[in-house]
């Protein structure tokens, strides 16, 4: 015990900077030893240095190379007096040299161990402190190992109760002799959990000590600064690397979904596809999204981002920990550390490569062309057609029973009309006029979901460096990713390339360092995603009587009458597939870092984020179309640039042993440029991708672009102040001047405070001390606050246009003279969003550091909400200016439990880590107008989505149906809808409810029936390891969101004469296959406008439960590594999302919206099902 | 000394930092420009022609509700025309071809949005604008304010049309959100003849950009305003007025009004200008308004099958013998029509003598349309259940001669061409003035013009006498010729023989003025007929309290519809009712002026 807590009190001296090269990484830190074994000692013999003591104490001599080197002491303060006085003078010695020196006079003897550590033990027999009266002595020995069993060095090994003990040796190997019978041996070693081993008769005892899993000395990112988790105040969750690397996504952070509590993420399933991120709710109508901060440059990770080079990602969730940020921190701050080499350590070479097959899940249940007829037919019947005798069909003919035609053009042909002879085949893809295709009918039905989607095979290789000299420590990587989408031609391909460094020149007080990210990212194909024309929304709005091709394998399409207006889908995706956006990043910082006094550094940090992008898209004729697009190529480049400019101060320093004060100040600069041109052109004569460029073509050129900027400015300061590691005080503010706000309210400013309590620590909780390891209070409140309003919400602006302002006043018919019109209505008074957030969290380990569990309760109050006030037209169509005005409140709670313990005998180790989070969001405010509401989620002239005060942002707003009519004195006896005159309701019908019993269903009736927002998210995490096994499986679920399923509005009711579902046909009111109407899951099939108005009808539970991840890997043995002459040896194989429990009736219960569109659904891309293989190794 | 050193470099850095914000801070929008540069006459005419610009209601708020051809409020909702395309697209139009629309028809929302919001709103701007500008001479001064007056006015009589109670705003007006819609009777009216009453003064006669209102463009719009209050002593004089200018002359053909290659004519008093492939993105200079309008079938490569010509109207143009029309009977039964039949099978076009502008207005199967081809029936409807046998209006349609050249080459709306919207033209002030001669009593002046106007039908008729009745796909587009030329001369169509059997004949002497009353009514229905007007015409004419003038609106527009059900259900148990007159204030604007905006009677 005392020897661990010295070993500690010299580490705590170096402070949190040199605690976190050491400590944070613990796994690569063990492998360390293992590297070293066949170097072993020859460190003393590198390290030169010159030292002059003169009557000084030996714990002097100690701190004094400690700070010119990277080695730290050991020893036990019983045995060695480190107060002893004693005299060195060498000049350009090794430490070995150094040491023998000094201890020639000394009881003293020193041992180097492997990993900088050099352990100090007195020479001969140690005094027995429990006296002379122990008998029954016995030896024993024995090996440490962690669980992998990778040998231990440096384990302290004490006889419980005694000060005797030892040290294990560079193999892990230890022994005792002359030790009492029955006694207990305490095993203990930084970073891993303390075990008791009661030795009975035992000669040999192995052990295998087991990491401390939730690390107390866990050092995370606050932002400007690092902090040791437990003596965090704020709410701050974070994320390392291993559980980064669980998920495969490409993007970083869909990989955090479930894995933190109080992130709500929803991922885009595209290749390359990014994710939603909102962190405990929505704090605003306006952009929540949090804000991002990569090595201290305040920027978004996207999909250029290589997972594999993240260290940590630490979330701040309160004002407490976010007011750093200030005007920006609002909706929380994501912060992402990258890996860095350690120093004096060679390098480590490590190469991964990954690969697998993305697949699909089912398409919607649509009807084969047989079915399809059927539907036609009844649905004649059902609006008063009678088959036969005034009713046709271009396809299916006109009598009492739809026939299917050989050929569906020309019209419904049979065989043998001449028509169909392939002499009349014309099809010219330039000629827009010609158009004489000839398609036979699929007579089974064009699955057009099969036919779009594939098998997309996935495939990563990433190789990474680091290591560190003397003064020197770094970080390499290259990564390479591709991945094909599920649909045809789609996919994503990432080439990227990082160096951290940093150089200690004059290793007592200067360093100098950068961090340098490049990547290329490659999007391809046509990836709408939920988009009304996406080739998803096209394969379920297309006939199946369309076959793919037509009888010369040109594509057939929607030309010809009743055939709807959706473009085929194999074609669209086809012709897209040069489309790409290219996008362009270099990223990056450079610093200095300098100690000017004792505890106080100065840091300035230069960070940069370059991004251009390029996005190109074709339009390729499509002869078989309705609408003749012309061959045109469109091609965008953006170009943005930012620069930060950060100037901190640090004083770190410890008064009395009880009193540690840390104080940052610091001021930081921001400017960022966006600048966009783009350039179009129309008509090609041929389609040949090599011709199709700006340049050439035969129609106009056309060109736009614009350019826009913003600066922020800011001053800001945090003291933190530890008393007796028992309570913790932090104060923190910051000032902001931004150019987005008007010069009246430019400025403001963002106090916090938060406060921990360490209760564990008590003299009063010392009873509970044998389950409670760790027991912790936080309180934070603080402001934070929002300023994405746009660059230019001050002005107010006329601009040119050419269509909205611009007119053919001299009568040309093909030119027109520019005008000006009104663009944006400016507010000068404009200022910050401001939220307030009171967040009160509790830490707690239990039961020997097995379970641990954190949970935070808050509220946000956002207040000035910027709101873009609806301003009657008659006030004139611009902009109209954002107007600090609303109010939203964000209520939830974050809970984090985990447990990790072993089975059989420290054979199995297992993890189980739980994550939930959970918030209602409702508006307080909108504006002073108590009615005011925001109505949104257009589909087709049709809004589904609305807020207003005291609801959530957003929610489904519709009628209430009260299920459907079955009898003539219902309709008779029911309200009229639609108004007064309204005619809708009748037999098969929606019964809408009359909610203001006004004896009419108007839009009065209307009201809110759904919410989008889940009741909470969560993630279980299972980690197994069994020998040389590990087994991990992901969970992640949703609960109690409510969804509109659009796709459902186009194949259950009807539209462009698109497909149907099989519900349609089965169970719709007056179906013939339906034996009773009573159990109609549909109204009657007779495309009346009346059933597709939104009601609870289409709102569907979101709620599911998802496999994302299953992982089985396999570590070789560390013999076959040192045959290999490799360190290690991984190989693994994983399926994501292999199954998804649900009641949601849509292709995947996980859609990617933007607020405006929260929950509605209109065929949004599923997630993929992937399997894959990996292996790496590490030389 | 090494650390002094650090020391003074960080209070360097710390100072400059700080040193830089007020300058760094400020950020001014690029790309465009503040009020102040257009304090000069190129300023106001700049911002002058951005509000022409949207006078076509192409609006940045505006989709196809704001068209100022008024195809939804003024044809669609009458007996002129369906709704036309298939049920499922734009929903909330099946509501306003039933007369059915609520208070938040999103249609309604637009054109009120584009009138007063874009419209009136921009023109009240630039005139605060040109209030504090100095150094332009008075004339000018005058000119532009009398174009700015006339384009409000335009505005507010489009909103007066369809919404009867609008807001009087104007420059002067501190808080246009504050000003009710409920105004004493003839406000409105008033403060649209005091605009035009100021243009009419101080505009030219002739103006030398051709799209710019005249003397003449104002003294008519005034008329317009004051026909639809059946305020016939102040519209005569100004109609007067400009028959007598002689600045107007008669096109000698009836289609010369509808042709891109005649935009601007003799005939033209004010034209609304449509321009395509000019550079802008898209050709939205064109009349996008009507972008739905325009045959659906692929091989023309337009869309959307919208604002089909209803079977009423055909019926319409049935003649006597004399080639007069049947104003009782011609409803009794359909003129012959292929709804139901397929292309690939017979059907032989009716012999009926008809009014020749019908087949200019509509198009129908077995008749040349322009020079697209035959007119194949079925093949060519999106879906004739629901729509109707008959093309959507062809008044707008574009030659095919001049495809890619004034038709648009971008989008998908490609049948917005660069054909001029004739706003205001003189057959239009001859038969006002004839409406008035016939309730003034003056027969024949009434028969002077509603006979000059037959004359002219007669000038040119569709030819082409088509001999083939079936149109198997084979004969796509155009018979059995192989090229285009072969079109106007060849193919299985005689060429030297009319369309159809076209007759029209001259009114004898006027019995009465009911007579005459109803035959200039009757003109103004086949002249003008899908250009937006009927339905306000009917509406007008319901106002009569002399009953050998009324027009009974509820009358005639439920016959239509319960006769339509000959040949299509779509109109099945709609009623027409008074309230539905006017389209319902937007329920969301009434929702943002609570206790301002009030709602029309009846929503």
């Amino acid at each position: 015990m005392k020897l661990n807590r010295n070993v500690m009190s010299i580490f705590k001296k170096d402070g949190p900077q040199k605690k976190l090269l050491r400590i944070m990484k613990l796994i690569p830190f063990l492998i360390l030893f293992l590297t070293l074994q066949m170097s072993a000692s020859v460190w003393s013999q590198t390290t030169k240095m010159n030292v002059k003591f003169k009557n000084s104490t030996l714990q002097e001599l100690f701190l004094e190379i400690e700070k010119s080197s990277n080695y730290r002491f050991f020893y036990n303060n019983d045995e060695v007096d480190v107060n002893q006085l004693i005299s060195v003078d060498t000049e350009g010695k090794t430490v070995g040299k150094i040491l023998e020196f000094a201890f020639k006079d000394l009881p003293y003897s020193f041992k180097e161990l492997d990993n900088n550590l050099i352990l100090i033990e007195r020479n001969g027999a140690i005094p027995n402190p429990i006296g002379t009266t122990m008998q029954q002595q016995k030896n024993i020995s024995g090996k440490v190992t962690d669980s992998s069993g990778f040998p231990l060095p440096g384990v302290s090994i004490v006889i419980k109760g005694t000060t005797k003990g030892i040290v294990s040796d560079s193999n892990g190997n230890y022994s005792l002799s002359n030790i009492p019978k029955n006694c207990i041996l305490q095993f203990s070693f930084i970073g891993m959990k303390k075990q008791d081993i009661d030795i009975g008769n035992q000669t040999t005892i192995n052990v295998i000590l087991k990491e401390d899993s939730i690390d107390l000395d866990e050092v995370v990112a606050i932002g400007y600064g690092y902090r040791l988790k437990e003596e965090l105040s704020g709410s701050v969750s974070t994320i390392t690397s291993e559980k980064i690397n669980i998920s495969n996504e490409s993007s970083v952070m869909s990989r955090l979904q479930g894995q933190v509590s109080g992130v709500t993420i929803t991922n885009d399933n595209t290749p390359g596809g990014s994710a939603n991120v909102c962190i405990r709710g929505l704090g605003t109508i306006n952009d929540s999204s949090p804000l991002y901060v990569i090595d201290g440059v305040p920027v978004g990770p996207s999909n250029s981002l290589n997972s594999n080079d993240i260290e940590s990602i630490s979330i701040l969730k309160d004002a407490s920990s976010a007011a750093i940020y200030g005007s920006r921190g609002a909706n929380g701050v994501v912060i992402i550390t990258t890996k860095n080499g350690r120093k004096n350590e060679p390098t480590r070479i490590s190469f991964a490569v990954r690969t697998g097959i993305n697949q699909s899940v089912k398409g919607y249940d649509l009807l084969n062309t047989e079915q399809y007829g059927e539907v036609l037919w009844m649905t004649a019947r059902n609006q008063g057609y009678i088959p036969g005798v005034n009713f046709s069909n271009p396809y299916y003919g006109s009598g009492t029973k739809p026939i299917i035609p050989d050929y569906i053009l020309p019209n419904g042909a049979m065989e043998g009309d001449p028509g169909t002879s392939i002499d009349n085949y014309s099809y010219d893809p330039f000629d827009k006029d010609v158009y004489g295709g000839i398609v036979r009918a699929n007579k089974e039905g064009t699955n057009w979901f099969d036919e779009i989607t594939r098998k997309g095979v996935v495939q990563e290789y990433n190789l990474s460096a680091e290591g560190g000299g003397k003064n020197i420590i770094y970080a390499s990587s290259a990564n390479y990713l591709k991945e094909n989408g599920i649909l045809n031609q789609t996919g994503f391909e990432r080439f990227s390339f990082r160096n951290n460094m940093e150089i200690t020149p004059f290793t007592d007080w200067l360093k100098v360092g950068q961090s340098l990210q490049v990547s290329l990212t490659k999007l391809k194909g046509d990836l709408d995603n939920n988009g009304e024309y996406s080739p998803i929304a096209n394969s379920f709005k297309l006939q199946p009587i369309i076959p793919v091709y037509d009888i010369k394998g040109n594509y057939a399409g929607t030309i010809g009458k009743n055939l709807g207006e959706s473009n085929n889908p194999v074609a669209q995706l086809e012709r897209s597939k040069d489309n790409k956006n290219d996008q362009f990043r270099i990223l990056g910082n450079l610093f200095i870092e300098a100690k000017i006094l004792e505890g106080l550094t100065f840091k300035s940090l230069f960070g940069y984020n370059y991004n251009q992008y390029t996005i190109l898209t074709k339009t390729i004729p499509a002869p078989e179309h309705f609408q003749k697009f012309i061959a045109a190529v469109y091609k965008e480049s953006n170009t943005s640039f930012q620069w930060n400019w950060s100037n901190t101060i640090n004083y770190n320093a410890t008064f009395s042993d009880i009193h540690k004060l840390n104080v940052i100040f610091g001021t930081e600069s921001v400017e960022n440029n966006y600048d966009w041109m783009n350039g179009s052109r129309d008509d090609y004569f041929s389609l040949d991708p090599n011709y199709m460029q700006l340049s050439s073509g035969e129609g106009e050129q056309k060109n736009s672009g614009s350019k826009s900027e913003w600066s922020l400015f800011s001053i800001f300061g945090r003291v933190n102040y530890n008393l007796m590691g028992k309570y913790i005080f932090e104060a923190t503010a910051r000032r902001d001047g931004s150019s987005r706000f008007g010069v009246n309210n430019r400025f403001s400013i963002f106090p916090a405070g938060s406060f921990a309590w360490l209760i564990s620590e008590e003299k009063f909780l010392k009873d509970t001390k044998k389950w409670l390891d760790f027991f912790k209070l936080r309180f934070g409140v603080g402001m934070s606050g929002n300023d994405r309003i746009g660059n230019y919400n001050s002005y107010s602006t006329f601009g040119s246009d050419d269509t909205f302002a611009s007119y053919d006043i001299q009568g040309t018919n093909t030119s027109v003279v520019s005008g000006f019109m009104p663009l944006t209505l400016g507010n000068p008074n404009v200022g910050w969003e401001k939220t307030q957030t009171f967040n009160i969290g509790m830490d707690m380990k239990v039961f020997n550091n097995t379970l641990d569990m954190s949970v935070d309760v808050w509220q946000r109050n956002t207040k000035d909400m910027l709101y873009q006030l609806s301003i009657p037209v008659v006030s004139g169509i611009a902009t109209a200016p954002f107007v600090n005005i609303g109010e939203m409140k964000n209520t939830g709670f974050d809970f984090e439990l985990g447990y990790h313990n072993t089975a059989i005998s420290g054979k199995l180790k297992y993890s189980i880590t739980a994550t939930i989070s959970s918030y209602a969001n409702e508006v307080v405010k909108l504006s002073d107008e108590i009615n005011e509401e925001i109505i949104m989620g257009d589909y087709r002239q049709i809004n589904y989505l609305r807020s207003s005060k005291g609801r959530s942002f957003p929610e489904f707003y519709g009628y209430i149906v009260d299920g459907l009519f079955q009898t003539k004195e219902e309709v008779d006896n029911y309200p009229i809808a639609f108004g007064e005159d309204g005619n809708y309701n009748k037999i098969g019908h929606f019964k809408y409810r009359d909610l203001n019993y006004d004896g009419v269903i108007d839009d009065e009736d209307m009201t809110y029936i759904g919410n989008p927002h889940p009741d909470f998210t969560g993630g279980l995490n299972i980690d197994l390891r069994f020998a040389n096994f590990d087994l991990n499986m992901f969970f992640y679920g949703s609960y109690g969101n409510d969804m509109i399923n659009l796709a459902r509005r186009n194949i259950d009711y009807g539209m462009y004469d698109g497909n149907y579902s099989e519900d349609v046909l089965y169970k719709s009111w007056g179906s013939p296959y339906l034996e009773n109407n009573k159990n109609a899951k549909l109204p009657i099939h007779d495309l009346n406008d009346g059933s597709i108005q939104p009601s609870t009808a289409f709102i569907e539970d979101g709620s599911f439960l998802r496999l994302k991840n299953l992982m089985f890997g396999y570590n070789f043995s560390n013999n076959i590594n040192r045959k290999l002459h490799i360190q290690n040896l991984r190989i693994y194989s994983q399926i994501t999302n292999l199954f998804t429990i649900t009641n949601y009736s849509g292709l995947d219960p996980e859609l990617n919206t933007s607020v405006n569109r929260m929950g509605l659904d209109f065929g949004s891309w599923p997630t993929p099902r992937q399997f894959s293989v990996g292996i790496t190794f590490g030389l | 000394m090494k650390k002094k050193s650090i020391l003074i470099a960080t209070i360097f850095l710390m100072v400059m930092s700080f040193s830089c914000s007020e300058e760094f801070l400020t950020k001014e929008p690029m790309g465009t420009t503040s009020e102040n540069i257009f304090y000069n006459e190129k300023g106001i005419n700049s911002l002058l022609i951005g509000t022409y610009g949207i006078i076509s209601g192409n609006t940045p708020v505006c989709g196809r509700g704001c068209s100022i051809q008024n195809w939804v409020y003024g044809s669609l909702m009458s007996d002129d025309a369906y709704k036309g395309s298939e049920f499922t697209d734009q929903v909330p139009l099946n509501s306003i071809e039933r007369w059915e629309m609520i208070a938040d028809n999103s249609y309604a929302s637009q054109k009120w949005s584009g009138t007063l919001g874009a419209g009136v709103s921009r023109c009240n701007s630039i005139l605060k604008i040109l209030n504090k500008t100095e150094g332009i001479d008075e004339t000018t001064t005058n000119r532009l304010r009398g174009e700015i007056y006339f384009l409000r006015a335009l505005f507010n009589f489009e909103a007066w049309l369809v919404f009867k109670n609008i807001p009087i705003i104007t420059e002067d007006t501190e808080d246009p959100a504050k000003i009710t819609n409920v105004n004493s009777e003839g406000a409105v009216l008033k403060n649209i003849i005091n605009d035009l009453e100021f243009s009419w003064n101080n505009l030219p006669e002739t103006q030398e950009d051709v799209g710019r209102p005249t003397k003449y463009s104002a003294m008519a719009l005034a008329a317009k305003a004051y026909m639809q209050e059946l305020d016939y002593d102040k519209a005569k004089p100004l109609l007067d007025n400009i028959i007598n200018s002689d600045k107007y002359h008669l096109m000698p053909n009836f289609i010369d009004n509808y042709k891109i290659s005649t935009n601007n004519n003799s005939e033209s008093i004010f034209e609304i200008q449509a321009s395509v492939n000019d550079g802008s993105n898209g050709s939205l200079n064109g009349e996008m308004g009507i972008g739905l309008n325009f045959p659906y079938p692929g091989e023309m490569g337009m869309c959307c099958g919208f604002h089909q010509a209803s079977q009423n109207l055909v019926n319409a143009y049935k003649v006597d013998e004399k080639g007069l029309p049947m104003f009782d009977t011609f409803n009794d039964f359909d003129l012959k029509n292929d709804q139901g039949i397929k292309s690939a099978d017979e059907f032989i076009p009716f012999e009926d003598k008809v009014d020749p502008r019908l087949d200019w207005t509509i198009s129908r199967r077995g008749i040349p349309y322009r020079d697209w081809g035959i007119n194949p029936g079925s093949r060519w409807i999106r879906d004739q259940a629901f729509g109707g046998p008959y093309q959507p209006a062809s008044k707008p349609i574009y030659y095919k001669s001049e495809k890619g050249k004034f038709s648009t080459t971008t989008g998908w709306q490609l049948g917005v061409s660069a054909n001029n919207y004739r706003y205001l033209r003189l057959t239009h002030i001859l038969l006002w003035r004839a409406e008035i001669a016939a309730y003034d009593g003056d027969l024949e002046l009434s028969r002077t013009y509603v006979n000059m106007i037959r004359e002219r039908a007669g000038n040119e008729v569709v030819s082409g006498k088509v001999l083939i009745y079936k149109f198997p796909s084979l004969t796509y587009p155009w018979g059995a010729g192989t090229t285009d030329a072969d079109f106007m001369t060849g193919g299985d169509v005689d060429w030297a023989q009319p369309a159809a059997n076209y007759k029209i004949g001259l009114y004898p002497p006027f019995i009465n003025q009911k007579e005459a009353m109803r035959a200039v009514q009757w003109e103004l229905r086949l002249e003008f007929a899908t250009e937006g007007l009927r339905f306000f015409d009917l509406r007008r004419w319901d106002k009569h309290t002399n009953p050998d003038f009324r027009v009974d609106m509820v009358k005639t527009l439920n016959d239509f519809a319960k006769n339509d059900l000959r040949i299509r259900n779509t109109m099945s148990g709609a009623t027409f009712n008074e309230k539905a007159k006017y389209m319902p204030i937007p329920q969301h604007q009434i929702d943002l002026q609570p206790d301002v905006l009030v709602q029309n009677p009846g929503y």
